[in-house]
């Protein structure tokens, strides 16, 4: 317990390595090469990805005196932060190379971040998991505003700048109040402490899990935090949106999913919290699937369409047993793919039309077929249609929610979601394929996109066909949480 | 902590909080975020973190907030943006802090004696004896070094790459010429 064992780190330290490397590479290339810095944190992606098969850190266990822990769920989590980053990677490359500045600063902080996700995967007491999750949103403020010369970039990142800093604090308010009911702030000793049969559940803990919930939902886009995301998402550097939807928003997650899993043994606890994320995950479904029909710009339509995501989500979050854990993770996993799949699409129209408006969709399937067909299955994916891998992660989320008889209602409430997101899903569907193109642009896509489009296709099919595989990493990883393994 | 320390630190942090925010002259909401770190510095002391609330009178106080009316300055605002601070009458208040000072120091200069002419002298043991006291202190550097570098070794390095992301930001994001 007490040791350093800081082989168990080598991927956090990798992903710091390559940031400040990048950094300095940055210094000695001339202007025209800066290019191979893209090259390089593609190659850095990778690396890192790569660095969770290590055997001593895919095995498992403590470090740093066990305020760092890597289990099930945290090498799948960086996983899929590695595979996130690469993709950003990919389709910033022509995004990056327009920029007339800080082409270094782009990836350093596109690498510093995936590194604060990393450590979020794995944090194992308060103190660090507010740093890591600060590290985070503290690249994405700069990166949100890297259009400097652009108002609505600057805008949105103004607006994350604020809303972020208060959910900060609420954060910290949080931390400070469970501290004061517990008086520890390492999750090994509250694991030990929640089941104890003497400990007492106090209003001073449940309040300080309330506000540690809506301080991470700022990450997660859960209503009521969810209030800057249109904007900010429209805002910002496509690339950045793409990493913001995805990245960010696990980031989120994997701590939700990590405070759950420590309080969350205590049934009492447990009892507390499931109204409160039931009701925040019905809100958040209901605002990001009703506002996202009157959108008429592509990105703030991905913005509610990510709010309405968070819903589903919570979900599994509120239902706190083990299949809920592993539909969560499941789900996460598949938005991956799903969402880097929609973005990629969008980077590449908006370079050819110089516009995020939904009418550049027209006629998109002839413009390029290709580019449309992957929309058009990330979209479905998104919406939940068979045989796609959103349908199972939905599948595995409302199942879990069904487990409990007082969370039917919610049920009810996904199903009815499910509806409304098909229908706005469909109208941009049905704007690409049987409307008229609008612009004479042509979008393309180059071709390292195209395969890694490609195969996010492939993984969705066979998410969807082949479910089994996914889920035989997801559902150790939600077992070894310690979460009861039948519905409460 | 005795309650009178509470009440007094509590109410100067959250008082002077307050009128930070709603001041309309940007240098009148500094010079009362100074005075809610006061009030939280008092709060510290109150707790027996001495270390920690003097570094937040240094740090926080001293250092950072200076800095801040600096750029504050140097911003070269429009003179709607500098509305005239009403400020009461100069020399009085100039006069009563001075007086406050003086007698300040003569507080520490015949305070002090018992710890250069009092029992014990200044002798090596005697400076011992009680300094070897003062350091069983809660909140000692010793305790704050102790958590730091052993139990909270973890955030402590993570922080550090957190400022090294604060420090390429601000570069990337202000910098004309890269």
């Amino acid at each position: 317990m007490d040791k350093l064992n800081l082989i168990l780190l080598v991927p956090e330290l990798l992903a710091v390595a390559a940031g400040i490397g990048v950094m300095l590479w940055d210094l000695w290339l001339p202007r025209e090469k800066k290019i191979a810095l893209s090259t390089a944190s593609m190659v850095a992606a990778v690396v890192l990805f790569l660095s969770t098969f290590i055997p001593a850190v895919a095995e498992g266990g403590h470090a740093m005196g066990g305020t760092f822990l890597v289990d099930g769920m945290a090498l799948l989590m960086k996983r899929a932060f590695a595979v996130t980053a690469l993709f950003v990677f990919l389709i910033s490359r022509e995004y990056v190379e327009d920029l007339e500045r800080g082409q270094g600063e782009f990836y350093t902080l596109c690498l510093l971040a995936l590194s604060g996700m990393f450590l979020c995967a794995s944090v194992n007491d308060f103190m660090s998991l507010f740093v890591a999750l600060e590290v985070v949103t503290v690249s994405f403020f700069v990166l949100v505003a890297f259009k400097r010369r652009s108002t609505k970039s600057v805008e949105a990142g103004l607006k994350l700048l604020v809303i972020g800093s208060v959910s900060a604090a609420l954060l910290l308010y949080g931390i400070a109040f469970v501290y004061g009911a517990t008086g520890t702030v390492f999750f090994d000793e509250l694991r030990a402490d929640v089941v104890a049969p003497d400990f007492i559940v106090s209003t001073e803990l449940v309040i300080g899990l309330f506000l540690i919930f809506l301080g991470l939902g700022f990450k997660t886009s859960a209503v009521p935090m969810h209030v800057w995301v249109p904007d900010v998402y429209e805002g910002a550097p496509t690339p950045v949106t793409a990493f913001m939807s995805v990245g960010s928003k696990l980031a989120g997650f994997v701590l939700m999913l990590r405070v759950l899993e420590v309080f969350g043994r205590s049934a009492a606890i447990a009892a507390e919290l499931t109204p409160f994320l039931a009701l925040i995950g019905a809100l958040t479904l209901f605002y990001g699937n009703l506002g996202a029909i009157p959108q008429t710009n592509i990105k703030r339509l991905m913005g509610y369409s990510s709010i309405g995501q968070c819903g589903y989500i919570l979900l599994g979050i509120a239902a706190a047993w083990t299949m809920g854990m592993s539909g969560a993770l499941f789900y996460m996993v598949s938005y991956v793919f799903t969402n880097m799949l929609v973005f990629g699409v969008i980077v590449y129209v908006a370079r050819a039309t110089k516009s995020h408006d939904l009418d550049d969709y027209s006629g998109l399937a002839r413009s390029n077929p290709m580019l449309c067909a992957a929309m058009t299955i990330g979209l479905l994916s998104l919406a939940g249609v068979p045989p796609l891998m959103g349908f199972v992660g939905k599948l595995l989320l409302l199942g879990s929610a069904f487990g409990s008889p007082e969370l039917h209602w919610l049920v009810y409430v996904g199903l009815i979601n499910v509806v409304i997101a098909m229908y706005y899903y469909l109208c941009v569907i049905k704007r690409m394929w049987i409307h008229d193109a609008r612009s004479p642009a042509k979008p393309v896509a180059p071709m390292r996109v195209k395969i890694a489009l490609g195969i996010s296709v492939l993984i969705l099919l066979a998410g969807g066909f082949a479910p089994q595989i996914l889920e035989g990493l997801t559902a150790p990883a939600a077992a070894e949480l310690g979460l009861p393994s039948r519905p409460r | 902590m005795d309650p009178w320390t509470f009440w007094l630190g509590g109410s100067l942090a959250l008082g002077g909080g307050l009128l930070t925010v709603t001041r309309k002259n940007a240098v009148a909401s500094v010079l009362w975020l100074i005075v809610a770190f006061l009030g939280m510095s008092t709060l510290f002391l109150g707790m027996d973190a001495g270390f920690i609330g003097v570094l937040q009178i240094l740090v926080y106080a001293g250092a950072i907030m200076i800095l801040f009316l600096f750029v504050i300055m140097l911003l070269n605002l429009t003179p709607s943006g500098l509305l005239r601070m009403d400020r009461p009458r100069g020399t009085t208040l100039g006069l009563a802090s001075a007086a406050a000072f003086i007698a300040l120091i003569v507080a520490i200069v015949t305070g002090g004696q018992q710890w250069t002419g009092g029992q014990g002298g200044g002798s090596e043991a005697a400076i011992l004896e009680r300094t070897g006291e003062a350091s069983m202190l809660e909140g000692s550097v010793l305790d704050i070094a102790d958590q730091l570098f052993n139990a909270h070794l973890l955030p402590f390095e993570a922080a550090s790459v957190l400022l090294l992301v604060a420090i390429v930001g601000a570069v990337a994001l202000t910098k004309r010429k890269l």
